[in-house]
């Protein structure tokens, strides 16, 4: 049987460093399981999960390496056990590693001090008015359908998506603006 | 959904999810749960994959002058630093001491023999203790008592209490009060007297107890 001696790291430091890197990263990461899950409830679970994960194997993280992109493996992998255990159709590989590819590159630019895509986002979406500002606060901040929100303001499903769609199109070249030319490269 | 859309709805549902900025609650949360103890399941969980590899292994046995236990090595060994192997003593039905052994290594243990098992954690105290003991295959064969250790009160504790701590409290009642069989960890004899002990003592104190506490007034 081998024995392997660890050396005792400090505790309190390393309690320290895994409370900063929770603070600076985890709107990302939930981000990212929002993306893959779609529910608030369940990405909080996941990413909680997640690191809890990263807090245990700690010891194991080279510091080298990315806090976030390491967590978003772990939150992938969990999100791999909870389409399984729970039946649900799951994302393709490529739609996964699409998003992914998205969240370096917003690493990248937060690294470099070209901003964070969050708060680039708020303004970006502070820009929109009329239909389309109305139509993303019914359906991401109220939480309505789409054929709900059609109801709602007299049109159809259809033209609901469609707003959507251009909305995110129009807030994905505002980022892209925002955060500098590599995004979405 | 378009696929270059996926990550920017992931961040309006953040945005809408949390509109304010950090989500101490969720920040708090996470810090919270990586301050929970999780220390109790990972000892059980070892002890139980070791004690069911072992009743495999012994139930499957033929009959032999001494057993040779392989256990396996758990995937959860956190806090079971290694583990004690026990054996009824057939003479008190009391508990002998065959030996400690790594989490994962081997050991003999004789033929016939009831043996339990303990999970024992860095501090020497044990984590958890098999409920009931498991029948050794093979004919009984007579114990070398060289190869075993009992701890008894009258020989190995009395005198410790007697040195430390009779000349305030009565024997019985601080015995009976701050003793729990087979916890030395969740008892305060061992874990929150005020006595001068030396480290020896407290280990000597603390194995009479794990062991079950045998022999006390």
């Amino acid at each position: 049987m081998t024995i392997q001696k660890v050396g005792e790291p400090d505790k309190a430091l390393e309690a320290k460093g895994f409370e900063a890197l929770v603070r600076v990263h985890h709107r990302q990461l939930l981000s990212y399981a929002l993306a893959l899950t779609r529910r608030p409830e369940v990405a909080e679970d996941l990413a909680q999960e997640a690191l809890l994960i990263a807090h245990r194997d700690l010891a194991k993280f080279d510091a080298a390496r990315d806090f976030g992109a390491w967590v978003r493996g772990i939150i992938r992998m969990k999100y791999l056990e909870w389409t399984r255990s729970h039946r649900l159709e799951r994302m393709s590989e490529g739609q996964i590693e699409q998003i992914d590819a998205q969240h370096r590159e917003w690493d990248l630019a937060a690294e470099e001090g070209r901003g964070d895509a969050l708060a680039a986002l708020r303004l970006c979406r502070e820009e929109l008015g009329g239909h389309i500002a109305e139509t993303l606060d019914l359906f991401y901040v109220g939480r309505r359908t789409c054929a709900d929100i059609a109801t709602r303001l007299g049109t159809t499903e259809l033209v609901i998506r469609k707003r959507l769609q251009r909305a995110r199109d129009v807030l994905g070249d505002c980022l892209k603006k925002r955060l500098g030319a590599i995004h979405g490269a | 959904m378009e696929r270059d859309d996926l990550a920017i709805d992931g961040l309006l549902r953040e945005l809408a999810r949390a509109p304010e900025g950090e989500d101490h609650a969720f920040v708090a949360r996470v810090l919270a749960r990586t301050q929970q103890p999780t220390l109790p399941r990972a000892p059980i969980l070892a002890a139980a994959a070791i004690l069911f590899a072992m009743g495999v292994f012994l139930a499957l046995t033929p009959a032999a002058p001494t057993v040779r236990i392989v256990a396996v090595r758990p995937l959860c060994v956190a806090d079971a630093a290694r583990m004690r192997l026990l054996m009824k003593d057939p003479a008190t039905s009391g508990l002998l001491l065959l030996g400690e052994v790594p989490v994962g290594a081997s050991a003999r243990v004789p033929a016939g023999s009831e043996i339990l098992f303990q999970a024992v954690g860095a501090d020497g105290m044990a984590l958890w203790t098999s409920p009931r003991a498991t029948k050794v295959a093979g004919a009984p064969v007579p114990l070398d008592r060289k190869d075993a250790r009992s701890v008894e009160f009258s020989r190995d504790v009395k005198p410790i209490l007697d040195l430390h701590c009779s000349g305030c409290h009565a024997e019985a009642d601080l015995v009976r009060g701050a003793v729990h069989p087979f916890e030395a960890r969740r008892s305060p004899l061992v874990t929150q007297t005020h006595a001068p002990l030396s480290g020896a003592e407290r280990q000597q104190l603390a194995l009479w107890v794990d062991l079950g506490a045998t022999g006390r007034p």
